[in-house]
């Protein structure tokens, strides 16, 4: 027999004996293969999304105009809060707060009406006590949110009453319009000495229109900082434009009319021309004015709305999101503390000292075991996925999560295989440091643990202080959740991403497989040495 | 010491160790090949403790070389010298021509080796345990399962090959380790105590197979702690206090203990100058009255003295009853060697502690 194939037998030997040593303990199967599914099982049907239905407490001050009515607040409020109770009393409302009774404490603001009137913003006061960062974070938003929406009704009310009182505007139009027809009626006549009598009322009279429509062209027609209309031909923009230039217009065609009513001899068709552009003037402010009546106030308030669209390819639950997470944490796991275990156990059971004495190798040794590992635990990723993405029901009782895999099989494949590599690498080393098997699974858990906060799993890994993130950097789930959820959930290439002759090849998966590599040449090097002579 | 691998010409080119192998003809323990085990000047110190010392010996092919001495002696460790798993502190170890500490893996795989505690696998069953073994030494399936099967049924195990490790008693469990160190068919074997814990039955079986693989041209390092053992060797080094106190074959130690061989007479008639008349004959070196009607004569070799004291016995017309030699069993060898060590420490130390005196 060659030498070349007794290297396979020996690296061999270590397979079937971790699998029948494994195969031994079926405990240690049902956990490992049920254990996740039923984890994420019950994640599924257990989780009901963000709690943020809050508990507030209105708190209406006696002598104050507004509503006492918690229905009333409630429809207001809609699903976010929960009105529960309005109280007369801030100290009480407070004192329900810090028994943590109530989430928040709103105090409408007094007197409001006469501090906006005096140029004043109005406060309202918004109460809460919270040490979580997140319902702290969102509390704060969401004061944010309602306090917009307050003011969005209370600018649709304001424009709501400007809109009744345009038609004010336009009755003074029309009164404008009559004193016109007569001036043309006296200019007809010869009465000209009447006509300017007419004229210089209607002058008097229009100072206070023209100052409104101007003040409402401009108000119609604001650029904002942000938006800015464009300089389009569109027939509404182009009453705007001339609405307001009529306003402006409209006192120094009344002043000519007036000039050729007063000149010695009155020209008749250049005062019926003048009397004309009056007319137009008059015309396209009460054109402006209909157009802003015409507007919803709520418009006017808010003029824009979000119009928001996901294009990512699927909308998954959040069962799915987390689903390829947790795989690629359990699968970590699992081979962080299999591996571990296994070395340090070859330790102190003093089987070393057989594999010192007969021609296994250091590196048939970590071969075989690897192998072992990856064998067993790409079976146990494999049942897992096939259980994650089947919609497998059994009378009405759904028994899989659904969880959508959109990419490429066999990238996901080798993101597993190097995921168990790489963790299986991180457990030699781990083994290298532990004297016990107790601290073998003491220090597997710490990394468990840091995978859960620095892995981004659960927080994003930009949420982190740059040189914090090097212990993500150093851990194989977070190249494993980044890769699987790309993979599975928007069917790509975990990026970033370089080519390598026409095969697309995923940087992620060189970091994975580079940091795979790191750890178990160092563990190698360390299991060597230790295997020599003492 | 020469780094070429010295590997047994019946088991050398072509022939695979891991294959069964005829019976090779046995290598005479005198004969001039160079030796399979050479220990030089050996000393190995572990925590600060010097736990073998001056340790010298070979051991030649085809020879089972047995290693006696109390717990605690550095019968272990010297076998793990031997094997590689440590390296001398100070000296030469050669093991079949390499010095074990840079092993190649040509040498271990002739290497048998079986430990003093159990070390395999509690969770494996006794089968699976023994191709684990029989996989690292590189042996394919058909020649595994044969040789498994061959040595399940020589340590009366094969009824027990489907049960756990852990599920067996201590005895069994060193005839797994047995059955796994022989599983290659190796041209050298050291086993740490091996019939420790085995019941008289078996563990003359277990000498049995060590004789048959010796006679195979096979060499044998074994330990133990069971004196009596002592006569299945052909040599053996007697270990106390990590210093060899004695190297030689069974007979010639019981000569060293004794300063020779021993005969019982029983006379009628003994006088004192019947004993005076042995005293005087050159092969005696002592005469020791037992009771009134024996004695115990030492002598150097047992077979020429004892005529010689028969004629002598005659010419003081001694009616001799019964003459024969008496063999002191290994206990009473290893005993006398012990005091006799002890004796002589006594002495040198006290001898030291004068010249320090003197100085």
């Amino acid at each position: 027999m060659s030498r070349f194939w007794k290297r396979f037998i020996r690296a061999g030997a270590f397979i079937s004996k971790e699998f029948n040593e494994v195969r031994r303990q079926p405990r240690l199967i049902l956990a490992l293969i049920l254990g996740p599914f039923l984890i994420l099982f019950l994640f599924g049907i257990g989780y009901q999304g963000e709690t943020n239905n809050l508990n507030a407490l209105v708190v209406v001050p006696p002598g104050e105009q507004y509503s006492r009515d918690v229905a009333e607040y409630r429809e207001m409020t809609g699903n976010q809060l929960n009105v529960t109770a309005v109280s007369a009393d801030l100290n009480e409302a407070l004192e329900r707060l810090r028994r943590r009774e109530v989430d928040i404490v709103v105090a409408v603001p007094v007197d409001a009406a006469r501090q906006i009137s005096s140029g004043a913003q109005a406060r309202l006061p918004v109460y809460f006590n919270e040490v979580d960062p997140l319902r702290r974070d969102w509390i704060t938003y969401l004061s944010f949110l309602y306090t917009n929406e307050i003011n969005k009704n209370t600018v649709a009310a304001v424009a709501s009453q400007g809109q009744e009182g345009a038609g004010d505007l336009r009755s003074a139009l029309a009164r404008l319009r009559n004193s016109l027809a007569a001036v043309e009626d006296r200019v007809r006549n010869g009465q000209m000495q009447e006509a300017s009598e007419e004229t210089q009322r209607m002058q008097g009279s229009s100072t206070n229109v023209q100052l409104t429509v101007v003040l409402l062209a401009q108000l119609l027609a604001s650029e904002s900082a942000v938006v800015k209309p464009p300089q389009s031909q569109d027939p509404e923009q182009v009453n705007l434009a001339n609405g307001g230039e009529a306003a402006g217009q409209l006192s120094e065609d009344l002043r000519d009319l007036n000039e050729e009513l007063n000149s010695p001899n009155p020209d008749r068709a250049r005062l019926l021309e003048r009397i004309g552009r009056v007319r137009a003037d008059l015309d396209r402010m009460d054109a402006l004015t209909q157009q802003f009546q015409s507007i919803n106030p709520l418009v006017l308030a808010a003029p824009f709305y979000p119009q928001i669209e996901n294009t990512a390819p699927i909308k998954p639950s959040f069962t799915s999101f987390y689903a390829p997470g947790v795989l690629v944490l359990i699968l970590q796991h699992i081979a962080i503390t299999l591996t571990a275990l296994s070395m340090v156990r070859e330790r102190l059971l003093g089987t070393v000292e057989l594999f010192r004495v007969s021609p296994v190798s250091p590196l048939e040794i970590l071969t075989g075991k690897f192998a072992g590992f990856l064998l067993l635990l790409g079976g146990i990723a494999s049942v897992l996925l096939v259980m994650m993405s089947n919609n497998l029901v059994i009378e009405g009782v759904p028994l899989s999560l659904g969880v959508p895999i959109l990419g490429d099989w066999v990238l996901l494949f080798f993101s597993i295989v190097l995921v168990i590599f790489a963790s299986a690498s991180l457990g030699l080393l781990i083994s290298t440091i532990s004297k016990s098997e107790s601290q073998a699974v003491q220090i597997s858990m710490l990394v468990l643990l840091a995978s859960v906060f620095f892995s981004g799993f659960f927080l994003r890994l930009e949420a982190l202080w740059w040189p914090v993130r090097a212990v993500s950097y150093a851990l194989p789930v977070t190249y494993g959740v980044s890769s699987l959820q790309v993979i599975m959930l928007r069917g790509g290439v975990p990026s970033p991403s370089a080519w390598v002759g026409d095969v697309p090849f995923p940087a992620v998966l060189l970091a994975l497989f580079t940091l795979g590599l790191l750890f178990a040449l160092i563990g190698y090097l360390q299991f060597r040495r230790s295997f020599k002579q003492q | 010491m020469s780094q070429t691998p010295v590997i047994p010409p019946q088991l050398q080119d072509s022939q695979d160790p891991t294959k069964l192998t005829q019976p090779i003809p046995a290598v005479s323990s005198t004969s001039n090949a160079r030796p399979t085990i050479e220990v030089r000047s050996v000393s190995k110190v572990l925590g600060g403790n010097t736990v073998v010392s001056d340790l010298d010996f070979e051991v030649q092919q085809g020879e089972i070389f047995g290693f006696i001495g109390p717990s605690g002696s550095g019968k272990t460790t010297t076998i793990r010298l031997l094997t590689g798993v440590y390296t001398p502190t100070t000296g030469e170890v050669s093991v079949m021509g390499v010095a074990p500490s840079h092993p190649s893996r040509r040498v271990q795989e002739h290497f048998g080796y079986m430990p003093q505690l159990f070390v395999l696998y509690p969770n494996l069953t006794v089968r699976e345990n023994l191709s684990f073994v029989a996989e690292l030494y590189g042996m394919g399936r058909f020649a595994r399962n044969r040789r498994v099967k061959e040595l399940l049924e020589f340590v009366e195990l094969y009824d027990a090959r489907n049960r756990l490790a852990s599920d067996v008693s201590g005895g069994m469990q060193r005839r797994i380790e047995l059955a796994a160190s022989l599983l290659h068919n190796p041209s050298l074997l050291f086993a740490d105590e091996p019939t420790a814990g085995i019941d008289p039955v078996l563990r003359g079986k277990f000498w049995e197979e060590f004789r048959r693989l010796r006679d195979e041209g096979r060499t044998l390092f074994v330990t133990t702690q069971y004196v009596g053992e002592s006569e299945y060797c052909d040599r053996v080094g007697v270990i106390r206090e990590g210093r060899i106190v004695a190297i030689d074959t069974p007979i010639g130690l019981r000569r060293r203990a004794f300063g020779g061989d021993i005969v019982d007479v029983v006379v009628n008639g003994l006088t004192i100058a019947t004993v005076q008349a042995l005293e005087e004959v050159p092969i005696v070196k002592y005469v020791q009255p037992v009771s009134r009607n024996e004695i115990r004569v030492s002598v150097g070799e047992a077979g020429p003295a004892i005529p010689a004291i028969l004629e002598v016995l005659s010419a003081q017309q001694a009616e001799v009853k019964r003459i024969e030699e008496y063999r002191p069993n290994f206990d009473e060898v290893f005993i006398q060697l012990m005091e006799q060590d002890e004796a002589a420490r006594t002495q040198q130390e006290a001898l030291g502690t004068a010249e320090t005196l003197n100085v």
